[in-house]
């Protein structure tokens, strides 16, 4: 009888430590704590009313580099005028949920707000449900003081041309709205930063469209590019005009970028650590 | 890329095979032959061993019907799982469990279904006390696999070769657990002799992998538990 107590109660703590830890599967772990980030920080940072000059930084790739990406967080949190974060996609390797809350907790301990956009390693398996639950929107804009900012999902690969990727609709229409913007409001807008995983002629581009792309960026006032991906340094006018891309390498490669934007432009400096 | 997919159903065909090896090898008890009739055997003379092939049939069939049936909670490989399975070895130290799991829709994700092979081997099995009895230590391998077309086996043809070196769809779980049985008294039985309890700690493949690269995770985070039953029949 003493025994037979003794296994109902051990019984029975397991399935109450079971309840508790509900990662059923790699693929379906419980996905606790804060989530459709980019939507929350978006309408925190247009109501902050952050005044020129601001600095983000920009870092990229963290996927299997969380230590590497600790670090980097520590030196922009210990800076002090660092006043925004963007994510350039790759925050997973396998699109795992705990990848996805690793990368997001890490961010989150900076207290700074964030923005992510999508990568094509996030998108593995049901990644991308993950990144829509946790980041919420692929495709969204903002504006932070002068400067228009983009942020764009361009892993076409990964959607096998089911989906608009990049949508041209979405920078159509939101670039129009800029121009409305500035014609009730002349010199509202003077810079746009488009922030995307992939950019025009990596193999993950829908290439096809590489040149439309262009075009439709050339729609934004004072048009700039920061992306990933490739894990390499690279700062290239692709289609030779004026619009520049600044790809950052991986976190791995202890590299990062940061911005600073000012009244008539803006300033880019590499950090490596 | 046809050379990753036949690896891991070569895998999982040689874990079931072995499995149906040992178990075919290790059974005590003869099949009672059903088929072969005695009379017309020795009437004829001639038909012995015909029938003995029947019987030698008969029994390797026999040992196809499961041993046992399991249902488990969580684990990572499910939110429910179960299955038959099929105990073997000198003291029935091997097991093979063969389960569906469910998980059902949450956040944004589909409700899916799973596969796994397990394969369970107790090195004890301690009587407590009476119908009772434990096995401090049950180490198992599975291989899951999630039966969803967002989930692949070896990367598209869209993708440039060696573009995604592994697999979305099939994990390998490594878990030690421990087991607690209640040998059902004879006069009490109804469909088995035995029923056990038992809970799980596992771990699968690119946990381990994300853990050794990066000490930023904590073990907790790498570490799922699961609980369930065993009806031996």
């Amino acid at each position: 009888m003493k025994y037979t107590k003794r296994i109902l109660y051990t019984i029975a703590a397991a399935i109450v430590l079971c309840a508790c830890d509900n990662d059923y599967h790699p693929y379906s772990a419980g996905l606790t704590g804060s989530h459709d980030i980019n939507t929350r920080n978006i309408s925190l940072l247009e109501k902050a009313d952050i005044a020129t000059p601001y600095k983000f930084a920009f870092i990229t790739d963290t996927q299997g580099a969380l230590d590497d990406t600790a670090d980097a967080l520590e030196i922009i949190k210990s800076r002090g005028d660092i006043d925004f974060i963007i994510h350039g996609g790759d925050i997973t390797d396998f699109g795992l949920p705990k990848e996805f809350i690793w990368g997001r907790d890490l961010l989150e301990s900076t207290g700074l707000p964030f923005l992510t956009v999508i990568g094509n390693h996030d998108c593995l398996g049901n990644g991308e449900d993950t990144f829509n639950y946790i980041f919420g929107p692929q495709n969204f804009s903002l504006n932070i003081g002068h400067t228009h900012f983009v942020g764009l999902n361009t892993v076409a690969l990964e959607y096998d041309y089911s989906h608009p990727v990049p949508d041209l609709d979405f920078i159509e229409a939101d670039a129009t709205g800029v121009a409305e913007l500035n014609k009730a409001e002349p010199g509202r807008i003077t810079h746009t930063v488009v922030v995307m995983h992939s950019r025009p002629y990596d193999e993950q581009f829908n290439n096809n469209v590489a040149k439309a792309f262009n075009l439709y960026l050339t729609g934004y006032p004072g048009c700039l590019c920061i992306n990933g991906h490739n894990h390499s340094l690279d700062i290239s006018d692709i289609f030779d005009n004026g619009i520049i891309y600044y790809q950052c390498p991986n976190i791995k490669k202890r590299t990062f970028f940061i911005f600073t934007m000012t009244d008539d432009g803006y300033e880019y400096e590499t950090v490596e650590f | 890329m046809n050379m990753r997919l036949l690896s891991f159903k070569t895998i999982a065909a040689t874990l079931l095979a072995i499995s149906m090896t040992l178990c075919a090898h290790s059974h005590a008890y003869a099949a009672e032959p059903q088929c072969a009739h005695p009379d017309t055997a020795t009437a004829t003379g001639v038909n012995t061993a015909y029938y003995k092939r029947l019987q030698k049939r008969q029994e390797r069939w026999n040992r196809l019907i499961p041993d046992l049936f399991a249902l488990q909670y969580a684990g990572g490989i499910g939110m429910i799982s179960a299955g038959p399975g099929w105990d073997y070895g000198s003291s029935r130290q091997w097991e093979t469990h063969v389960l569906v799991g469910f998980l059902p829709k949450r956040y944004k994700y589909h409700h899916y279904w799973t596969f796994t092979v397990r394969e369970t081997y107790s090195p004890w099995n301690l009587r407590i006390k009476n119908q009772w009895s434990v096995k401090p230590l049950t180490v198992s391998l599975s291989l899951n696999s999630i039966l969803h077309s967002d989930f692949w086996t070896s990367q598209p043809d869209r993708y440039p070769d060696g573009y995604y070196g592994f697999s979305t769809r099939i994990r390998f779980h490594l878990g030690l657990g421990q087991r607690f049985s209640y040998d059902i008294p004879e006069s009490k039985r109804f469909l088995g002799r035995r029923i056990s309890v038992y809970y799980e700690i596992s771990t699968c493949d690119l946990y381990v992998r994300q853990k050794v690269l990066n000490s930023y995770i904590p073990l907790k985070d790498i570490l799922s538990i699961g609980a369930g039953l065993i009806y031996t029949i």
